[in-house]
């Protein structure tokens, strides 16, 4: 048997093919322990701030605290496990300078901007970042992203309160459906 | 330049071989489901291919219960990745020679 050059280029297509589709799939496995755990510190930290709105600041303070801790708990686990790995920590580094620029901009715009659009300024600022990073990672996370964003969106047809309890619904439930999701269309090792 | 690996040309095999390989680590295994998803074949396909692959030593198969449902886990075996390593050069020498 021999293989002509033609032969052997459309053979290492398939196999770059594959192996891209391999690492997708390895990410959305990765990822949906970070999505659901994040999704549910959302859905405590939407429900604490109802319960004492004058603690708000710090109740979202200690909710990114403990979603940034649990993530990278996850990211070093995984890296102990298989330290022959590299990891691009670019993608890492650029989700923290967004979540920075966003609470800085919150923190700064918080008592000039309508209530209405604040409570979907930091969410939708957050699915942006999803959406960008599923430009490297693989098409799910735009798809998480964009779903997210639009039904923020829709909830500025309601009125209060009806917008913070959507908004409730929307982050944590994007963020937890799009976890299972991902672990469903991934591979875990 | 070494010759083809006729076990690993194969279509389908060289889908199942790369999809293997790109799972790094050494012990991990892939899910018969997952891997039946990601290089787009059939359970027979599969399977009949698994098989081959098998007996050639380049994959473990290993089949456990999982919450009582039976699940089969595949792996890569050390000489099925020197086998695909030297296939996948193989290719290449056979486009740096016709470039040359």
């Amino acid at each position: 048997m021999t293989i002509d050059p033609n032969e052997a280029a459309a053979s290492l297509q398939d196999i770059a093919t594959i192996e891209r589709r391999t690492h997708e799939a390895l990410c959305y496995g990765g990822s949906s322990a970070i999505f659901i755990i994040w999704g549910i510190l959302v859905a405590s930290g939407y429900g604490l701030t109802e319960l004492y709105p004058r603690s708000a600041r710090i109740i979202w303070l200690a909710v990114t605290a403990m979603g940034c801790v649990g993530t990278a708990s996850i990211i070093a686990m995984r890296r102990r496990a298989r330290p022959q790995e590299t990891r691009d920590w670019r993608l890492v580094w650029a989700m923290a300078a967004l979540a920075a620029f966003g609470a800085a901009w919150s923190y700064l715009l918080g008592p000039i901007v309508p209530r209405p659009l604040m409570y979907s300024f930091q969410p939708t600022l957050f699915l942006l970042g999803i959406i960008l990073a599923g430009l490297w990672l693989g098409r799910f996370f735009v798809v998480i992203g964009l779903v997210g964003i639009a039904l923020i969106a829709l909830g500025h047809l309601l009125a209060e309160p009806w917008l913070r309890l959507w908004m409730a619904a929307v982050m944590s439930g994007t963020l937890i459906v799009g976890g299972i999701w991902l672990g469903r269309s991934g591979v875990s090792r | 330049m070494s010759g083809v690996n006729e076990v690993i040309h194969q279509a389908m095999r060289l889908k199942i071989m790369a999809a293997l390989n790109a799972i790094s680590s050494k012990k991990a295994a892939i899910e018969f489901t997952r891997l039946k998803a990601l290089v787009e074949a059939t359970d027979g396909n599969l399977g009949a291919h698994l098989d081959t692959l098998e007996k050639a030593g380049y994959i473990v198969i290993e089949k456990r219960f999982e919450e009582r449902k039976p699940q089969t886990r595949v792996r890569m075996s050390p000489a099925g990745r020197r086998a695909f390593a030297e296939h996948v050069a193989y290719l290449r020498e056979i486009i740096d020679s016709a470039g040359a």
